[in-house]
């Protein structure tokens, strides 16, 4: 776990703010063509060809089991290189609504995330950021992405 | 209690493995000449390896035995002992032991074993019974005859007798230039005064034999005369004197003998220089010096990076020559002729990068034919050709059970037994016979005895029986024999311990089928059988037909395709709702829709193209909109979050960017049985 | 006139590579897949080719054969041969030569060699 640099590259997936380390995310791109591969969950939207790289889409917001919603002209894909919880190194595309920037976040700025009812979403979070009401939630992106998750998930739909 | 390995010791399983190969290959290679020297080097010197790596990495064990055996051949070497059948037993199992050891991934348990102790007796107990001095001194690494790459410098006088000059069209003057990148090289070239060539004069440092050197003037030697010498056994342009020494023939050709002479004086310290670089070399470089190569291990993820690059490469090249098509520049057309012909090498280049000789392999199997020959009490030869020729390592792995399998079924159903043999008027002594070679982009090999055939017959009885075939079908030769690759065929009549039910054939082909190879049978009754295996070198190549369905584009590869036939949609979708099949070429044809299974069905077009393909056995149909055309390409594998989709074999990046999923037709058909 | 080669290659885009490579420099080319096919075309059309470019291992017929074939029939056998291959046995080479191969071009080949070595090819045979 490198959390030696303090920054975190945000994005918003629909109203809410997150953040990640920058360090599992290669670039940020627009969308292109997204190749469908058929029998496979609904958050997995294909994949894609990154100048002569074949990688993986997955849709964030559905696998974080929030409702999806149409791209919009700011979506974007973040190219992400992780090593998951279960020990694999994965090279993925995620998709987020709006890519933001990259900030500073100190560790003492960095609350521990309580049980938040108001929290729409089940997304792994591992503490939050509260600038004067601006509020960013640190996700804990290896978790979101755990391959064996992730297969599990297949595996129940086929 | 479990210790892993750490990467030092992984190395070492890795590169004993490989020892192991080459021990055992110059065993049997001992064996079959017990007066040859190179085979009794070759196995001290391979034994002298594992023992020091053994004891290095922490498997003391191993070295112990290593030692002794080697203490043994040592004996051998300085002629105090024979080489006999039991020598060569005791050998070759107690490196089998060790070789079963190996594969242990538990270092601790490796380290512990008991099972070596055995072996350890019998060498220690085959020593004692060799009445000789002890065995207290081993030779050091000094002795063992490591060679080096055989580094040389050359002198060559070229006089071309006829005109040319140097700047001139004559395969001469290229063939120069082609020299001079065989290692360190200085060409002076001598003009008459209307500028046509008296002679060139090339000292070369080279690792190339001198046969190689002089087949570069084999097909111009009526135009030329060529005079060589060898001037050392080592790189003369290593030392500065040297370099020095020949400056001065820039302006009026050198004497053969004052050649000598100084040569013979700056051996001397040129020599030297090159021992004392060779006891720092480590003795694993001697290994692979046959092939004048030397190897380094890289990673598999670096080539696989390297080989996406230049993928793109060639895409974007493709796209530079498809943009610039229109203009009219001599500049730019030469630029980009001369990229497309480097991107075609590079990609050919990376493509060998995986592949290895298939040499490994025929030293298993000659050790295969051996055992097996023994036990079966039938007298067999193994011949090999072509053990040179190079596979994809992972392929070489796949492929190793399923000719196994094969050579067994030679060796047991094939071969006659020597009392058969000399009756039929055969030679007492029957012929496995291994021959491999490339063709464009595939590997062919070719596994032949010359035993009793196949018998049609009786094959065409059992398929018969089986249900395979109906009473009356008219079958030809092939297709007689290719019904041994059916599923629950079996033509042994008896099991035999060694090859099984004989079923093996179907998994033979299927793994075959798995890695978009193919494989076909030929046998003369009497006479013997061949079967020609044909693999894609890289298994990253995929070969195959391009079609679309709805927006998307999948290739089936070409190896599994019988026929193609379009119909109207209509009859698809009526037949198949009533029994799931159409009728193709007068034959029924269960058909797997793609935009059925994994498409809408709006919007559908008038005609659909369906892919007649051959799987387990089964003819099954392949329902898509349209065929767009044959290809060839590089796949990427989907990765680690797509497992499940493992009906989609790959992908493979199109000249326009776009995508095509490479479809596995045995698994697509799985999917359809849930 | 134009000169015309037969270029013989089991794998198509090498086939078709080798050929634009010779048309870009003037030459007219034809292709065959195998030995027999080029030995067929080349009796067919004997006066019209002025070399034959072929690969070494090919299937079914090799450049080795293809040559023979060629040397051993009195029609076709001025027909200058090129073998364009990896191979660089010279044990090979020797036989080929002896068998009447006018030049053996190693591939990666470099253009000026190439071009050199079939120039000559086709004026010396």
């Amino acid at each position: 776990m490198k959390t030696d640099s303090n920054a975190y590259l945000t994005f918003a997936l629909g109203d809410e703010k997150f953040a990640i380390p920058v360090d599992h995310v290669q670039e940020v791109v627009e969308f292109g063509q997204v190749t469908k591969v058929p029998n496979a969950p609904l958050y997995m939207l294909g994949i894609i060809n990154l100048r002569g790289r074949v990688l993986p889409l997955l849709d964030t917001k559905l696998k974080l089991g929030l409702t999806s919603t149409d791209r919009t002209k700011k979506s974007r894909i973040m190219v992400l290189d992780i090593t998951t919880t279960d020990d694999k190194n994965l090279q993925i595309g995620a998709t987020v609504d709006v890519a933001r920037e990259v900030v500073e976040i100190s560790a003492n700025e960095i609350q521990e995330a309580p049980e938040f009812e108001n929290l729409k979403t089940t997304a792994p979070i591992t503490g939050i950021v509260n600038r004067q009401g601006d509020i960013t939630l640190i996700m804990d992106i290896t978790r979101v992405f755990s391959v064996s998750e992730v297969l599990e998930l297949n595996r129940s739909l086929n | 209690m479990l210790s892993a390995m750490d990467s030092n010791q992984k190395r070492f399983v890795e590169d004993a493995l490989d020892l192991l190969n080459e021990l055992d290959e110059g065993l049997l290679q001992l064996e079959a000449n017990p007066q040859a020297s190179a085979p009794l080097e070759q196995v001290f010197r391979t034994m002298h390896t594992i023992k020091g790596g053994a004891n290095m990495f922490g498997f003391e064990n191993i070295g112990e035995l290593a030692h002794h055996l080697e203490t043994l051949y040592d004996l051998v070497r300085q002629g105090k002992m024979p080489v006999s059948d039991g020598l060569i037993s005791i050998t070759l199992h107690a490196f089998d032991k060790v070789r079963d050891l190996l594969q242990e991934k538990d270092a601790s348990k490796i380290a512990n074993a008991e099972s070596l102790k055995d072996h350890l007796k019998i060498a220690v107990q085959f020593l004692k019974s060799v009445e000789t001095e002890s065995a207290s001194s081993v030779s050091n690494g000094s002795n063992s005859a490591i060679t080096k790459d055989e580094l040389a410098t050359f002198f060559i006088r070229v006089s071309p007798t006829i005109s040319m000059t140097p700047d001139g069209n004559h395969p001469l003057v290229f063939i120069i230039q082609d020299l001079e990148a065989l290692g360190t090289a200085k060409t002076f070239c001598y003009k008459r005064g209307d500028a046509t060539v008296i002679h060139w004069d090339i000292f070369l440092s080279t690792t190339t034999a001198q046969p190689e050197i002089e087949s570069y003037f084999l097909f111009v030697e009526n135009e030329c005369k060529v005079e060589y010498s060898k001037l050392l056994a080592s790189d003369l342009f290593s030392s500065d004197e040297f370099r020095q020494f020949i400056e001065q023939f820039e302006a009026a050709p050198v004497t053969v003998d004052v050649l000598q002479e100084v040569v013979k004086k700056l051996a001397a310290t040129v020599e030297n220089k090159t021992e004392h670089e060779a006891e720092t070399e480590e003795p694993n470089a001697a290994g692979k010096k046959k092939f004048n190569d030397t190897y380094i291990k890289v990673s598999k993820r670096k080539i696989d990076d390297l080989l996406n690059w230049i993928s793109e490469l060639i895409i974007l090249q493709a796209q530079l020559v498809n943009a610039t098509s229109h203009i009219n520049s001599v500049e730019i057309t030469e630029v980009t002729e001369q990229l497309e012909m480097i991107t075609s090498r590079l990609r050919d280049t990376s493509l060998e990068i995986g592949l290895v000789p298939i040499e490994t392999l025929v030293t298993k199997f000659k050790r295969l034919v051996r055992d097996l020959s023994k036990t079966l009490n039938k007298k067999v030869n193994f011949l090999s050709e072509g053990a040179e020729t190079e596979m994809d390592k992972d392929v070489i792995e796949l492929m190793a059970e399923p000719m196994i399998h094969i050579i067994r079924n030679c060796i047991d159903h094939g071969i006659e037994s020597p009392a058969d043999r000399k009756m039929m008027g055969k030679s007492e002594h029957g012929t496995v016979k291994l021959k491999a070679f490339n063709s464009s982009s595939y590997v062919n090999i070719i596994i032949s005895d010359d035993g009793k055939g196949i018998n049609r017959e009786s094959v065409l009885k059992k398929a018969i029986e089986r249900g395979l075939v109906t009473a009356d079908a008219v079958l030809t030769e092939e297709e007689t024999l290719s019904l041994i690759f059916h599923p629950g065929l079996s033509t042994a009549s008896t099991v035999s311990d060694v090859s099984g039910r004989g079923v093996g054939m179907d998994v033979v082909k299927q793994k075959i089928n798995d890695l978009r190879g193919y494989v076909s049978i030929k046998s003369t009754p009497g006479k013997g059988t061949s079967i020609h295996i044909k693999l894609p070198l890289s298994r990253s190549i995929i070969e195959g037909l391009l079609v679309k369905v709805e927006e998307t584009r999948y290739v089936v590869p070409l190896n599994v395709i019988d026929r193609i036939d379009r119909i109207s949609y209509d009859t698809l979708i009526r037949d198949n709702h009533v029994n799931k099949t159409v009728v193709v070429n007068e034959e029924i044809l269960p058909v797997f829709s793609l935009r059925k299974k994994f498409h809408n069905e709006t919007a559908v077009p008038k005609t659909t193209d369906i892919i007649s393909v051959t799987v387990n056995g089964v003819k099954k149909g392949i329902a898509v909109d349209r065929i767009e055309g044959k290809m060839q390409t590089v796949m990427k594998p989907l990765g680690d979050v797509y497992q499940h989709q493992d009906f989609i074999a790959g992908s493979t990046i199109l000249g326009d960017g776009s995508l095509a999923l490479v479809l596995d037709p045995a698994r697509l058909f799985q999917l359809s049985e849930n | 006139m134009k000169k015309t080669i037969l270029v013989v290659d089991d794998f198509a885009s090498i086939r078709d590579f080798v050929c634009e490579t010779l048309q870009r420099k003037g030459y007219e080319t034809l292709g065959a897949s195998n030995g027999n096919e080029a030995f067929k075309v080349l009796t067919e059309k004997n006066d019209s080719i002025n070399l034959v470019l072929t690969d070494y291992n090919m299937p079914d017929c090799t450049g080795f054969e293809l040559l023979k074939k060629i040397k051993e029939n009195p029609a076709v056998s001025k027909v200058p041969v090129v073998f364009l291959t990896t191979e660089s046995n010279p044990d090979k080479m020797r036989s080929a030569k002896e068998a009447g191969l006018s030049a053996w071009i190693k591939k990666p080949y470099r253009s000026e060699t190439f071009f050199a070595q079939i120039e000559n090819a086709i004026s010396n045979g």
